[in-house]
């Protein structure tokens, strides 16, 4: 049955979600086939991850039927899922802090290193290791526990476990935005391999171009309603954009000016900084600039960014920036950074951007106490935010809901608007638009380049080569922890250039 | 739909006014309205002041995820220091001042131990514990077991006057409010509560929100321990032992999570005290044994705390 091709294998039948008076997913029938890549898109919120998650049994189903080869399909939990074939790398994390990586692929299933009740350690990490050989990636100690390694690590290690149980249907909910340009490779290469075997991937994205080129059959969700179906053939970005938004996107994507100039005023400064990951690492960023980081994993680019404001220490060299009265002042700690009126968003929002039990509205003020004055009034607190919401489209129920209950890219709207209009004029921005839809990311990019007109200094770390071309006035490539070639704004430049001198 | 999903969001507000009413009207029929008699109002809030004002300092604790367990024995040794300077010096205030100071410094103590050499807050706060405990039993030992307050006549209105513990209790009251709920101050403890990472690069210095915190714990301690004498007359080897207790039935009674974070509130302290304090004298003036409202205290402790970690769990349909 499984080498046939093209042939449905997976049915949902009017499939309802309900959050208590929030309909997440409404009656959505969608076929599934086998040997095909399904990409799924819509807006944040829209209802993706949601239906991904009632499919694997992350949810309760709360209206509606699946079906898996023609008869009833009902997972009582995510062990259950995975036993009809079914696993998923979930947008958020994924693996268990204080587990190792080996504890965290056999989690739930140690069972089969059971020697009379005793599980053998040695046995279950040397088949973790081959678990990741087999996905390519070798340089991780299974021992160790998995918080000791960075977001994409952790992505990988969730691949190479969902990967062992032979699915059937692997579903991919926005993970490549969490993984540089190598680890984005490996993900492909395993969907289009799986493809090949005629199993089915569900793969979730907001990137147009990676859907354009990896899916067969696309389909559309917006607010929770399935609105499209598009065969390859009929893949055009503006249609796609179109049956997504309902509507045209207007205006400019990225900057449309290609006018790298900007002020003398040196705002942020690193000279010949070195720590564990970072090596003599040099860099400037003057008021009115926009400077980009690219690089692979584990180049240190994230580390940098980190390093700047305070966050990772420094062994060597030293950070300085501009402080109230034209002073030059030294940076050491976050206090520092954000006494110098520098803000800094975090890669890993569940983890260390976002309060995940507070609210919205307490989220977005966090950064702001500090200059809210000695008693705080709910009403300035109360019009803060709710201009935050309206500005970034946070799709809410209200600015009262909790951040953990919001969609990835709308947590990802609160955690760049906590630092816009809070008076930093600094900002390092790592991995800004990660999972969110094309229509914010234009407002976002919008934004970013008033901003510079404004004189605001903005650092933009990410893996997005693109959004770095577009945006960027200056270019930094980043390899094993060293700056190794700069690249200034130019409409010829283009992201091979680049790419060349990250590996 | 509406409803159920009103009631889940508010589940805090619920078990912190819902239990407040309900004992309220449960004793008011089985003591035949004899609980809200003036002379037994009077008698509540005497009895309520030492658990009221030690409860709202403890908010801040819990809040940022410090479980506090020495309050009752700071407060004992509190009182200790009161007697003594007080019987020194005659004077009320600078007594009083002792006392805070004594307690404000064990605080900071614990506060030191766990920030700088990275103990457990709990603890810290059980050797501080046995430190004010041995103290205590140490200079009593010294006194023939019992110190009696040569000046009562000086301190005895607190207790004979309810307008003294009333005023308190309101001042105290208001600047908890102030404090925790339009403050950076109480923002950034509750952050910290649930994500000191996420508090700590929005701007809150860590170590200096958690100072304040355990300031304030030291000086209701402090504060509170006044009145505990005032009503007890002289100090014993037990004197305000199990108070720490009392604090936690009392604001998990007012729908507090005790592990801390932005559902944290201060209204929990007050409700919750006014509760457990009724709850004891409504079953006292029922005619229910001593033993048997200690049994009744922890039943309703157990369904509460149940009902609190269930929604917990219903929160967490996540990871998505
Ligand atoms: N646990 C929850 N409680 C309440 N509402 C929820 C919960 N989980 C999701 N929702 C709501 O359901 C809707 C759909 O969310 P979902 O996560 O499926 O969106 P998505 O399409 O994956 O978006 P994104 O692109 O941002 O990841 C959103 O409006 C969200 O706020
Ligand atoms: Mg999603």
């Amino acid at each position: 049955m499984d080498n046939k091709k093209n042939e449905v294998f997976f049915e949902t039948k009017k499939l309802t979600k309900k959050f208590g008076e929030v309909v997440a997913v409404n009656q959505v029938d969608m076929v599934i086939r086998t040997g095909e890549i399904r990409g799924l898109i819509g807006e944040n919120g829209s209802g993706k991850s949601t239906i991904s998650s009632m499919i694997s049994a992350i949810h309760t189903v709360t209206d509606g039927e699946m079906l898996l080869y023609g008869t009833p399909y009902k997972p009582k939990d995510p062990g259950d899922a995975r036993a009809h074939g079914i696993t998923m790398i979930v947008q958020e994390m994924g693996t268990i802090d204080g587990l190792t990586i080996a504890e965290n692929i056999f989690v739930g299933d140690e069972k089969r290193f059971a020697h009379h009740g005793i599980i053998n350690r040695d046995e279950m990490n040397r088949e973790a290791e081959k678990v990741l050989k087999n996905i390519g990636v070798t340089d991780v100690d299974v021992r160790k526990p998995a918080s000791s390694y960075s977001l994409e690590t952790r992505k990988l290690v969730e691949v190479a476990k969902s990967l062992y149980y032979d699915p059937i249907l692997f579903i991919v909910d926005e993970t490549t935005t969490a993984l540089s340009q190598n680890g984005r490779k490996i993900i492909y290469r395993i969907i289009h391999e799986l493809r090949d075997k005629g199993k089915a991937v569900l793969f979730i994205s907001h990137d147009l171009e990676e859907l354009i080129n990896n899916c067969d059959v696309l389909t559309v969700l917006r607010d929770g309603k399935m609105v499209d179906t598009i065969e390859k053939a009929d893949f055009d970005e503006n249609r796609i954009k179109h049956s997504m938004v309902g509507r045209e996107i207007k205006g400019d994507y990225y900057r449309s000016d290609f006018d790298g100039t900007h002020g003398e005023k040196v705002m942020l400064h690193a000279e010949h900084i070195s720590n564990e990951v970072l090596h003599d690492v040099s860099i400037t960023l003057h008021e009115g600039e926009i400077l980009g980081l690219a690089g692979l994993s584990g180049c240190g680019m994230h580390q940098l960014g980190r390093a700047l404001f305070g966050l990772d220490k420094v062994k060597e060299g030293r950070i300085t920036a501009a402080g109230e009265a034209g002073s030059e002042v030294s940076i050491s700690s976050v206090q520092d950074a954000l006494n110098c009126r520098i803000g800094y968003i975090s890669k890993d929002r569940d983890k260390e951007a976002l309060v995940l039990p507070a609210s919205i509205k307490e989220n977005l003020l966090l950064p702001n106490l500090r200059k809210m004055g000695a008693l705080i009034s709910p009403r300035r607190e109360k019009e803060y935010a709710q201009k935050q919401i309206d500005f970034l489209a946070i799709k809410c129920s209200s600015m009262n809901q909790a951040v953990g209950e919001l969609s990835g890219g709308n947590k990802q709207k609160v955690s760049f608007g906590k630092w816009i209009g809070n008076n930093s004029k600094i900002i390092i921005m790592d991995s800004p638009t990660r999972g969110v839809d094309i229509g914010v990311k234009t407002t976002m990019y919008q934004l970013i380049a008033r901003m510079k007109k404004e004189g605001y200094s903005i650092l933009i770390i990410s893996e997005e080569m693109p959004e770095l071309i577009g945006m960027c006035d200056k270019i930094l490539v980043m390899k094993d922890g060293k700056v190794t070639n700069a690249f200034n704004r130019d409409e010829t430049l283009s992201e091979q250039q680049i790419i060349e001198y990250m590996i | 739909m509406k409803s159920i999903t009103f009631i889940k969001r508010n589940r805090n507000n619920l078990v912190c006014y819902g239990s407040l009413a309900l004992v309220i009207v449960l004793f008011a029929i089985i003591t035949k309205g004899q609980i809200f008699s003036a002379y037994n109002l009077k008698s509540l809030a005497g009895q309520m002041v030492v658990l009221m004002i030690i409860s709202i300092g403890m908010i801040f604790m819990f809040a940022h995820g410090t479980v506090d367990i020495a309050s009752g024995a700071v407060a004992g040794l509190c009182t200790m220091i009161i007697t003594l300077v007080l019987n020194a010096t005659g004077n009320v205030p600078v007594s009083v001042l002792a006392a805070i100071v004594t307690a404000v410094a064990l605080y900071l103590f614990m506060w030191f131990v766990t920030a700088y050499l990275g103990l457990m807050s709990i603890i810290a706060s059980l050797a501080v514990m046995f430190i004010a405990r041995g103290l205590v039993t140490y200079i009593l030992s010294l006194n023939d077991g019992r110190i009696n307050i040569i000046h009562y006549d000086m301190i005895q209105p607190l207790k004979s006057n309810v307008a003294y513990a009333l005023i308190a209790m309101a001042v105290v009251a208001v600047i908890g409010i102030l404090l925790f709920n339009y403050t950076r101050l109480g923002k950034y403890c509750k952050a910290i509560g649930d994500n000191p990472i996420s508090a700590e690069q929005s701007g809150a210095r860590l170590k200096l929100v958690k100072f304040w915190c355990y300031v304030i714990a030291g000086c209701c301690v402090g504060l509170a321990s006044l009145f505990l004498l005032a009503r007890s007359g002289n100090v014993g080897k037990n004197i305000g032992s199990g108070t720490e207790m009392d604090v936690m039935v009392a604001v998990i009674l007012g729908g507090m999570n005790l592990n801390g974070g932005t559902k944290s509130r201060i209204g929990a302290a007050i409700a919750g005290v006014i509760t457990n304090t009724l709850l004891s004298n409504g079953l006292t003036i029922a005619g229910v044994n001593q033993t048997y409202i200690t049994l009744v205290k922890g039943i309703i402790f157990i369904v509460i705390i149940g009902m609190t970690l269930r929604q917990n769990k219903s929160v967490a349909e996540m990871p998505r």
